[in-house]
């Protein structure tokens, strides 16, 4: 493919799995806030309607004033992998958002507009909404939620048009969207996939919620979330199987061979996925069994990790009739890596005692009286 | 060398999208970082005073930090990211593979920095005051933190520095104009956050006249820096590279008048901050605060212009022009050819484009990056008039007449496509008088 751009002839200034390694952790907790995000602004729109029912209410306010935070988190977390997929594969998806051009940097427009339209909704005057009429703020959600969902579709075709060297020249001098709808069988599946698991996840986080500290009903909270995570699980699995069945046959073959690194990633993420399935289950059962909740976010964690890394695996298939990252000349920084790494570790302290005072600060006094705020 | 497809953007050109976005970016990112400086400090005083209007006042301000920093600085951020790669790629790929880790530290920072803001923010009250105002240090220390990394990297942009030579990342790092841009935005981070901070007290009625005096008084000590702008200034330019001095000693009359702008306006409003508000400890209203403000934008505003604009012709300084052909590829791209190097540009195109079609293709390759055909710095405007000759004789010198354009490459043939392209450009104006108009006047009001 001559439309391929060489590998920036700089090299990678650190290893490759160093690289990837950063790349799939930072994008496992980037996917982790985000499920909530694009998950939760659905489930919000649902729990708007019941907000007559008190823990619905409760439940409602709870996982709107968790959502700029996750949000921003979001934010945060997806910059360091925007950091590491333009090192390792940068040829491929620059090209990808060049491509994309407008609809690819139109995309922050929409998270900037849905960002602040959530504070509206937030927005109190004593404890009531400001803005409280329940068919604009119904249009809120709905904008909200649609604007979040737009912009996974637009992660999807990114990704999508990064894997397809094939697709770049029709894409860019034909039609965008015809092609990425005509020729690829990927955008669909992919982007399904990825909107479903959000659901699931989602879910687990509303199961957090809905038991937190003060709780009016924690079961029905909890329950309503398992419900969520245990309906998309399922939806999951027909949406995995139907991806999967829309990769190359050769590459399909592959996967179904354990002996390769592609069907061990992909043996592995398998594994996760069925104990997560069955405690998801269990909980439908006992969603305040605070064990059970542990285990089930441990292993919903680790599924989203199986999940990232198992597609970076897929995307190293994919590309590698024109390129593989052991082509990559490296001239590692040992000095940077070694400040980033003191630095990380101590990012991560701080961010811990952070957690810690938070913690204990919200567990003393649930009000805030004003003579205590000094 | 022109690896990478173009994105562009009609009239505007791709390259005012990224400068509008770095702009807006610039100043909340701004805005945040001092804004952390105050709380931390205004705390501090208020907690040993016990000044409680003041501390009243930094709850407020803490939430307007909230919403202007944390939603549109952060999104505003990875829009800088995006732009730059859609619209000069190869720079940032090059950028991205001398500073990843660089970019790797400055992200701890800025991700201390949300967490310990959102904390703040949300603490008022609930944890212990003591607590709180370790909180605001680190928030003030991680957000500086990421001001003074990413300054290595801008600054390396301009003046590479060592790193031309030795290729050592540090070099590139600490290149001669890193700490003097680690001081103006510092000058101009404070500023911005004060004068904000004046603004904002003014929006409240719940704060007396008396209490609006104080906290403005308060907020001033971090405007007077700015009377060190000249000094500042003046150790920056001492490390800029010698051509982009002679554009600010008058090589270029916008980036001298912008450059002087900038400092003088600075200066004065922080001679006006000590004497008016510190020492006479005078009160401003709402509307003299956001002329206040908006003089300190522009002056911000400005600099990052002049910033942007010595830069020319290079992306990053000696090494990439900006027009994505590398210093070291102009022989290369001589002997075989733009076109030949341009992959994405042949798309569609016959294997012998006649000369219009590949005066086209140089255009776009190699002049539309700064002059957008129909729009902003339109070349058919600036060539009016000249003869083919002159024209031709003119390209070929690009570089040594007007210096801050990089040299026009390619064949003989690709060179004389560009002069019959840009000529047919001259023709089609002739037949539209409009156009033509507004440039004589252009012309004749310069003259
Ligand atoms: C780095 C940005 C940049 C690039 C790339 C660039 N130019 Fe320019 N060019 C400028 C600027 C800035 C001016 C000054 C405009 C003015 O005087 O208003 C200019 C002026 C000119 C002028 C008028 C010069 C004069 O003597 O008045 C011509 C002709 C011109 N450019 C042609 C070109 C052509 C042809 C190309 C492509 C081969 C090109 N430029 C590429 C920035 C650039």
């Amino acid at each position: 493919m001559e439309l391929i751009p060489n590998p920036d002839s700089l090299g990678l200034p650190g290893p490759v799995w160093f690289l990837l390694l950063l790349h799939e952790t930072t994008q496992t907790i980037h996917f982790v806030f985000m499920n909530f995000v694009l998950g939760g602004s659905w489930f919000l729109l649902w729990l708007h309607f019941g907000r007559k029912v008190d823990w619905k209410e409760q439940l409602y306010q709870r996982c709107l004033s968790v959502m700029p935070i996750a949000l921003s988190m979001t934010i945060t977390f997806g910059i360091a992998p925007l950091l590491f997929v333009q090192t390792l594969y940068g040829q491929f998806f620059y090209t990808a958002n060049v491509i994309m051009g407008g609809f690819w940097l139109g995309l922050l427009a929409i998270l900037v507009v849905a960002f602040y339209l959530v504070y509206v909704l937030k927005a109190k005057r004593g404890s009531d909404d400001r803005y409280s009429s329940p068919s604009i703020r119904f249009v809120l959600h709905l904008v909200i939620a649609l604007g979040f969902t737009i912009i996974a579709f637009l992660h999807t075709a990114n990704g999508v048009l990064t894997v397809s060297p094939h697709l770049w020249e029709s894409a860019y001098s034909d039609s965008l969207w015809g092609t990425l709808f005509g020729k690829s069988d990927l955008l669909v599946p992919r982007f399904l996939h990825n909107l479903v698991g959000a659901l699931g996840i989602a879910g687990i986080w509303i199961v957090w919620i809905g038991n937190y500290r003060g709780s009016l009903n924690p079961s029905e909270q909890a329950r309503s979330g398992v419900l969520l995570s245990a309906g998309a699980t399922m939806l999951q699995m027909v949406l995995g199987f139907w991806y999967l069945s829309a990769l190359p046959s050769e590459m399909v073959k592959t996967i179904m061979r354990v002996d390769s690194s592609l069907g061990w990633h992909f043996a592995g993420s398998i594994a996760v996925a069925i104990p997560f399935v069955v405690c998801v289950i269990a909980l439908t059962a006992v969603p305040c069994h605070r064990g059970l909740r542990w285990l089930t976010s441990t292993i919903g964690s680790l599924l989203v990790f199986g999940m990232v890394t198992f597609s970076g695996k897929v995307r190293e298939a994919l590309l590698v009739e024109h390129f593989d990252l052991s082509q990559w000349t490296v001239n590692t920084q040992s000095g940077p890596i070694l400040v980033f790494l003191t630095l990380f570790s101590l990012g991560l302290v701080c961010i811990g005692w952070i957690a810690w005072i938070l913690w204990n600060g919200f567990a003393e006094s649930s009000e805030v009286t004003e003579e205590s705020l000094y | 060398m022109w690896e990478y497809p173009t994105w562009e953007v009609p009239g505007l050109g791709s390259g005012m999208v990224i400068g509008l976005i770095a702009t807006v970016h610039v100043l909340v990112a701004h805005f945040s970082v001092g804004a952390g400086v105050i709380l931390a400090i205004g705390e501090t005083t208020a907690r040993r005073n016990k000044d409680l209007s003041l501390l009243a006042f930094l709850k407020i301000f803490s939430k307007w930090l909230l919403l202007i920093g944390f939603v549109f600085g952060a999104v505003s951020g990875v829009a800088i990211w995006f732009s730059i790669s859609l619209a000069a790629t190869r720079a940032t790929s090059m950028l991205i593979h001398t500073f990843v880790w660089f970019w790797a530290i400055e992200w701890v920072f800025f991700l201390v920095e949300i967490v310990a803001g959102y904390a703040y923010y949300s603490s008022w009250g609930r944890v212990p005051a003591r607590h709180h105002l370790v909180l605001a240090w680190i928030y003030a220390s991680a957000a500086w933190m990421s001001l003074f990394v990413i300054s290595g990297i801008l600054s390396f942009m301009l003046s590479p520095g060592k790193w031309l030579e030795t290729g050592n990342v540090w070099d590139g790092f600490l290149n001669p104009t890193f700490l003097p841009t680690v001081f103006l935005r510092t000058l101009s981070s404070l500023g911005l956050a004060s004068l904000s901070a004046m603004v904002i007290v003014n929006l409240y009625s719940k704060f007396s006249r008396d209490e609006r005096t104080r906290i403005i008084n308060f907020a001033a000590q971090f405007l007077w820096p700015l009377v060190l702008m000249l000094p500042v200034a003046y150790w920056y330019f001492e490390g800029i590279p010698s051509f982009a001095k002679t554009l600010i000693q008058g090589g270029a009359a916008a980036m001298t008048l912008f450059f002087l702008f900038g400092i003088a306006a600075s200066t004065l409003v922080g001679v006006y901050a000590y004497f008016g508000l510190i020492r006479a400890k005078r009160y401003i209203n709402l509307e003299t605060a956001l002329l206040l403000l908006s003089i300190a934008v522009i002056a911000t505003v400005s600099m990052e212009f002049v910033r942007e604009g010595i830069r020319k012709p290079y992306i990053i300084y000696d090494r990439l022009y900006a027009n994505n052909l590398a210093v070291d590829e102009v022989e290369r791209a001589n002997s075989e050819g733009v076109l030949a190097s341009a992959p994405w540009k042949r798309i569609g195109l016959p294997e012998h484009p006649d000369p219009h079609l590949l005066g086209e293709k140089m255009y776009e390759i190699q002049c539309s990056g700064c002059h957008v055909m129909n729009g902003f710095n339109d070349v058919g405007l600036l060539i009016d008039g000249w003869p083919k000759e002159m024209l031709a004789y003119n390209l070929d010198r690009l570089h040594q007449l007007k210096p801050f354009m990089p040299p026009l490459v390619g064949t003989e043939e690709e060179r004389r496509a560009l002069v019959i392209y840009l000529m047919n450009l001259q023709d089609n104006e002739g037949a539209n008088p409009d156009r033509k108009e507004v440039a004589r006047d252009g012309i004749d009001s310069q003259s």
